[in-house]
């Protein structure tokens, strides 16, 4: 039997990745009452870096300075979303943002204006603008290049010492490897890194651990591992392992599913736990619609579950995402959206929406396709002009811009989904006045 | 093993041909080399349909074709079971198809000697229910589904295993001729130059054999002889799960998107027919895969909603007639041409082109008995009764095979290194041994070629990091030689996929490129590209901890 719901909201955000939570926030540090409403696995495949700007084209490089990488943007970029929005309010948003997770337990930090590196996985450097606490020694390491003892799982296939010591051994002299049994998993062929980071939240698996690290340590200046220290927890792991071994440990992020990426969702989970804006994880939009009396109204559920909920909200905020989240859908004849088939800017034919190059550091032009939008995010139908006055925009399924190859996923949605909550709050306040 | 100075017979390509011939030789007792410019099967022998021609196909245009091919089937589906599914396969006409070739089509087969039976239109939607329900006319054939990869490795194999030599990425770049007592030319030397280190050097054959397929034209040329050469280009679609049982065959006169054959897990549809003028990219065209989709869905409505996870295109290696232009290159006969270049004044080289996969065995053995001929050897073929089974580890590219294996042995330390296709580390290992044993490099590529690594629907994006992680455990490489390695096979990967990017596989192609550009950077990874500043970032000003 069909089970229905009704709520009835100012503000819908659609979609649980970055953008969707960062609106989230943003709309319940403002006292927005709204509700959120997505898929579940966005988070499982971010790296938990937060990345501003990492490199404009390949003749300029990685950037050091992603706010001279930005300034580059209209050479390369014509309709990027950052010319949308000055540079102060990219800076106010991260740090609303970053000063939230703070508070919640998630400690990010990074240089004021400056990118770091971190070592990945691959023994590669990733420039990041905030990363996670229990990454901060691996930007000092990578960057030191002291004595370090890299920590190696038996049976973790998405870590292994030897490719980043491998990588990294022409400009490192000493990296050594330890390898160890992760405790009570010894037995297991497989490890997955979720798994693991939730084992390490006992005091127990903890010390176990410790006890294998301590004898394996030498010289060291660096102990790194994968990311795995916890999902609710990490610093307090970090530092309790630290405090035991007598070294400064750091971080590596690994390929999905990503640990940090986990913590980033559990943490927005309690940063909104509470506040105005309601939760509603694992849903799909099912139906979509507008009209001048009743705003937007969706119908949500799981495909699996005949419950549906019917969500009524005068504003919505689209965070969709690209084809990997479904925000946009690609097929023989084109790029559509999914949920308001709005127009989406894209390539002429899909003979265009790839290079002959996989990785052409110039990016493929598909990676360019997505929603046109006004100055405050709010997507453009024909004749240029916002198709709803109370429709935003926000995060990857923006058009104009290459997330990816510009190191700029989270810079995009959390900067626009701060433009867009800042013009739906000075609209309410003007309608309230 | 043998040295390359006492080498009998050069093989030029290393095609389901090239390794045919350098069986059949080996098997005759007459050492054998093969080069091949890239890697087994890179030519049109890995970029077909892998069927088994029941020869139904040619009963109209070649029927001489069509006994040859029933001919060579049977004793391929003897000899080497393990590299054939039998799937049987069905001709079907749908509303629309010309119904005067429906009607002869069965007279037709029985004329050719080709078995055909006539089934009801109820009987063939009950036997593939994934079929057109605007379907007509059905029969069904003794069509059968063969894997060219597994095919040409266990020639090589049984070829090595029997004293044959195989050196992939050598090309032959020029021939020394000399004078015989007699008057007539002949080839002295042959340079050969490997493509990877770009070193150069000399082999002195007794016989050259020419199985380039199409590219024999341009080995002719270095002995100064012109062999014309129609390039004929044909695109093909792989699906993500396998629509039927059967090989399906669009009864209508050989044309366009016309055949539907199950592989294992996967179907692959084809093809198509265009001319190239050169061979330097042969890539599928956006509007070929469009016009296969569209002529697909006709037959096996499901080819317009299924997931595609490649595309490819071959070359036919079709010799011009002499005398007059050709229309349709289907026009051309699909049967092989043997040249024996006595005729063009040069003693010692054979060229083979043009021909099937279904055939193969029959081109190699004409090919090695001109050369055994002029090797002044008496022997005898016995490569239609010798089982073609090796004991190298080539089992690992059946799709399938590897987890049966795993599960037998299943060690529990044993851990998956590609969960698409199911292949777990034990058996890297064991490949990696046997490409050491045989002189081949053992990088990710190889490992590739001779198993289903990067064959699934991820198309590598996990087992390649995988894989290369093992491959630092084990120390087959060092430095930053697994950064090269992922960055080579997904650019290869890339290249069959660029053609089918729409609906999931999208968003698989989205998934690696965040992972494998804006995580690990391997777009950037080249040191030339990345500025130096970077990594000596100033720390002192880092948020303290806590």
């Amino acid at each position: 039997m069909e089970n229905k719901e009704d709520i009835h909201t100012d503000l819908v955000i659609i979609g649980t990745g970055m953008a969707g939570m960062a609106a989230a926030v943003f709309a319940a540090n403002r006292g927005l009452s709204g509700v959120v409403v997505g898929g579940a696995g966005a988070f499982e495949y971010a790296s938990g870096l937060l990345d501003l700007w990492g490199l404009t084209s390949p003749e300029t490089g990685l950037c050091k300075d992603p706010w001279q990488g930005i300034a580059r943007i209209p050479k390369y970029f014509p309709s990027h979303p950052f010319l949308k929005i000055a540079e102060s309010d990219i800076q106010a948003a991260f740090d609303e943002l970053t000063q939230g997770l703070t508070q919640s337990g998630l400690v990010y930090g990074g240089l004021p204006r400056e990118n770091s590196a971190i070592m990945t996985a691959f023994g590669t450097a990733k420039p990041t603008y905030r990363f996670p606490l229990t990454m901060a020694n691996n930007v000092t390491a990578l960057a030191e290049k002291k004595p370090l003892l890299l920590l190696d799982f038996q049976g973790l296939r998405e870590f292994r010492a030897k490719f980043v010591q491998q990588v990294l051994k022409s400009t490192w002299e000493e990296i050594n490897i330890g390898a160890v049994d992760f405790p009570q998993m010894s037995r297991r062929s497989e490890l997955f890194t979720p798994l693991m980071a939730q084992a390490m939240e006992a005091e127990q698996v903890q010390d176990k651990l410790l006890a294998a690290i301590k004898p394996l340590i030498r010289d060291e200046h660096f102990l790194g591992m994968p990311a795995i220290l916890g999902i609710n927890r990490s610093e307090n792991i970090l530092n309790r392992l630290e405090d035991g071994l007598g070294i400064k440990i750091f971080e590596i992020p690994t390929s999905p599913i990503s640990v940090p990426g986990i913590r980033l969702k559990e943490t927005f989970k309690k940063m909104l736990a509470n506040t105005s804006v309601t939760q509603m994880p694992d849903q799909r939009v099912l139906l979509a619609s507008h009209s001048p009396g009743q705003g937007f109204v969706l119908e949500t559920g799981t495909p699996s579950s005949t419950h549906t909920t019917r969500i009524q909200a005068k504003t919505c905020i689209l965070a969709t995402g690209r084809f990997l989240a479904k925000g946009l859908a690609g097929d023989r004849n084109g790029v559509t959206e999914t949920v308001f088939n709005l127009p989406v800017a894209q390539p002429m034919s899909r003979e265009n929406w790839h290079g002959t190059t996989y990785f052409d550091p110039r990016g493929h032009a598909i990676n360019l396709a997505g929603l046109s939008t006004d100055e405050n995010f709010r997507p453009l139908g024909r004749g240029n002009t916002p198709v709803h006055g109370n429709l935003y925009a926000a995060g990857s399924i923006l058009a104009g811009q290459d997330w990816m190859r510009n190191r700029s996923g989270s810079g995009i949605s959390i900067a626009s989904a701060f433009q867009a909550m800042g013009h739906i709050t000075s609209n309410q306040s003007k309608t309230s006045a | 093993m043998k040295k390359t100075s006492d080498i009998q017979a050069l093989i030029i390509g290393g095609g389901v041909t090239g390794t045919g011939i350098a069986r059949d030789l080996a098997l005759r007792g007459i050492s054998a080399l093969v080069i091949e410019m890239g890697n087994i099967n890179d030519g049109a022998s890995g970029r077909n349909h892998g069927l088994l021609h029941s020869g139904a196909r040619y009963v109209g245009s070649d029927p001489d074709s069509a006994a040859e091919c029933a001919r060579e089937s049977q004793i391929l589906k003897k000899i080497a079971p393990h590299c054939i599914e039998n799937t049987g396969g069905l001709y079907v006409a749908i509303k629309g198809d010309d119904e005067s070739y429906v009607a002869d089509f069965p007279n037709l087969c029985k004329k050719a000697g080709i078995f055909c039976q006539t089934l009801s239109v109820r009987q063939v939607l009950e036997l593939e229910p994934g079929l057109s329900k605007d379907a007509i006319a059905a029969f069904k054939v003794k069509d059968a589904s063969v894997d060219p990869f597994h095919l040409s490795l266990e020639n090589m194999n049984q070829a090595i295993e029997h004293g044959a030599i195989y050196y992939s990425n050598c090309k032959a770049i020029g021939f020394s001729m000399e004078r015989t007592i007699l008057g007539k030319k002949s080839i002295k030397k042959v340079k050969v130059q490997n493509n990877l280190t770009g070193n150069c050097f000399n082999i002195t054959p007794q016989v050259v054999i020419n199985a380039t397929g199409a590219w024999a034209g341009m080995v002719t040329e270095l002995a100064g002889i012109r062999l014309d050469m129609i390039y004929s280009k044909g695109s093909l679609l792989v699906t993500h799960n396998r629509l039927t049982t059967h090989v399906i065959n669009r009864l209508r006169p050989a044309s366009d998107g016309d055949i539907l054959v199950p592989g294992r897990t996967v179907s692959i549809f084809g093809t198509t027919s265009l001319r190239l003028d050169n061979l330097d990219a042969i890539q599928p065209d956006f509007n070929e895969i469009d016009f296969l989709v569209n002529q697909g869905a006709q037959l096996v409505p499901g080819l317009e909603t299924t997931r595609y996870i490649r595309a490819y295109a071959g070359v036919r290696p079709l010799v011009s007639s002499r005398d007059e232009p050709t229309g349709d290159d289907r026009s051309v006969s699909r049967g092989f041409y043997l040249f024996d270049h006595s005729s063009d004044d040069v003693e010692n080289l054979v060229t083979i082109t043009g021909g099937k996969v279904t055939t193969y065995r029959l081109m190699a053995e004409k090919t090695a008995d001109l050369a055994a001929k002029k090797l002044k050897m008496s022997s005898e073929c016995t490569t239609a009764q010798t089982p073609l089974m090796s004991k190298a580890p080539s089992k690992l590219i059946e799709a399938g095979m590897s987890v049966k294996l795993w599960a037998r042995e299943s060690d529990p330390g044993d851990s998956m290194m590609c969960e698409c296709e199911m292949i777990p580390k034990s058996h890297f290992k064991e490949l990696i041994v046997w490409l050491k044993q045989n002189r081949e490099t053992a990088d990710l590529n190889s490992l590739r070629i001779h198993s289903r690594l990067g064959k699934g629907a991820c198309q590598g994006t996990f087992c390649s990091l995988r894989v290369t992680g093992f491959m630092y455990d084990e120390a087959y490489i060092k430095g930053s030689q697994g950064l090269d390695n992922i960055r080579f096979l997904l650019t290869e990967r890339f290249k069959g996929q660029k053609s089918v990017l729409w609906g999931s596989q999208l968003a698989q192609a989205e998934l690696n490129e965040a992972m494998f550009c804006s995580f690990f950077g391997l777009d950037m990874a080249d040191p030339d590209m990345v500025d130096p500043d970077m990594v000596d970032l100033d720390m002192a000003d880092l948020n303290k901890k806590g």
